[in-house]
């Protein structure tokens, strides 16, 4: 690699970065004061910083993180007990059948107006908790 | 220490990020709200300049706080916090991106000159003409470059957020910088 641009030109980004060693920053900036091309590449490399820093974010009043925390965890909790409420309702019912006194079966049908049991999922993309219904307990 | 007055005032300090994350996890939920305070604005900032909606990156950002919350307890101990809040956030904006079908179909910039305009509308027009630069863009190059010069990561933090080498996170952003020069050279002349 005899021609010094073509060294210099990589490291073009990282001078601009604040990435090379203070040896590789003399080396660089010598090549700079000597040729026009590579100085114009750095000095383009500076002006485009300059040019994105014309484009700050939209200003924006944010809640309190202390407000923020307290709705997170309030939800999470909410969240949790729903995921949890039909396997407290299946234990619930499994330890009934278990400790329920011996007796004749009762063959009565289930009352169509009272859901078998509900499906709690969860949406990914909204993060809410979602009750859905057996098709056939839907009025 | 000639000069120095030292007080017996006891002096708080305010925990660093991985230590709050150690005491979200633990049950500290304060520690939510430091960090959300902490890093609402730059993380608002990031979102929008990703979705390039200010409604849609407040949703998502309030999100991304509820996923660091479920997520409390992976957070791996030595782990650095920006970075992996940086993935949770960029992942909802993708999914964003992919539902809306929007990631890789951006506008081209205008191509008016900046003569065309009068003084007072040319800098708000540079504005808009950095941010449909920015906008065309393919998202893991979009990503590099402001998380590069918006935020100020390394490439090695910038690896970690784009699931990339360092090195590759280096030629992302150099190929986001050569685009942009080629699409913004109008704007780069001598001020």
């Amino acid at each position: 690699m005899n021609d010094p641009c073509e060294k210099v030109r990589p490291q073009l980004q990282a001078l601009a970065d604040g990435e090379l060693t203070p040896g590789a920053v003399a080396s660089a900036e010598a090549h700079l004061s000597q040729c026009p091309a590579c100085r114009r590449e750095a000095e383009d490399l500076a002006r485009l910083s300059a040019l994105l820093a014309e484009h700050p974010a939209p200003g924006a009043v944010l809640p309190a993180g202390a407000v923020v925390a307290a709705q997170i965890v309030q939800r999470s909790r909410v969240r949790r007990g729903l995921r949890w409420a039909p396997v407290g309702i299946l234990a619930t019912a499994v330890l009934a059948a278990a400790f329920r006194p011996a007796a004749p079966p009762v063959l009565a049908p289930v009352s169509p107006a009272e859901p078998a049991f509900l499906l709690v999922l969860d949406d990914e993309r909204t993060g809410r908790a979602v009750l859905l219904m057996p098709p056939e307990s839907r009025p | 220490m000639d000069g120095v007055i030292v007080s017996e005032t006891r002096v708080s300090i305010a925990p660093s990020d991985e230590e709050a994350m150690a005491r979200l996890a633990a049950g500290d939920s304060s520690a939510l709200g430091l960090l959300f305070d902490r890093h609402k604005v730059p993380l608002l900032g990031f979102l929008w300049r990703i979705v390039g909606e200010r409604a849609l990156a407040e949703d998502l950002l309030g999100e991304t706080f509820v996923r660091l919350y479920d997520s409390r307890a992976r957070f791996r101990r030595g782990a650095s916090f920006l970075p992996w809040v940086l993935v949770i956030a960029r992942n909802l904006a993708l999914a964003e991106l992919r539902r809306r079908r929007w990631s890789r179909r951006q506008p081209p910039p205008e191509t008016a000159s900046p003569e065309d305009w009068g003084a007072a509308g040319v800098r708000e027009e540079l504005r808009e003409q950095v941010r449909l630069a920015l906008a065309r863009l393919p998202e893991d190059q979009r990503t590099a470059i402001v998380l590069k010069e918006y935020h100020g990561l390394n490439y090695r933090e910038i690896g970690l957020v784009l699931g990339c080498s360092e090195e590759a996170a280096r030629a992302r952003t150099y190929r986001a910088r050569g685009s942009l020069r080629g699409w913004l050279k109008d704007y780069m002349r001598d001020e």
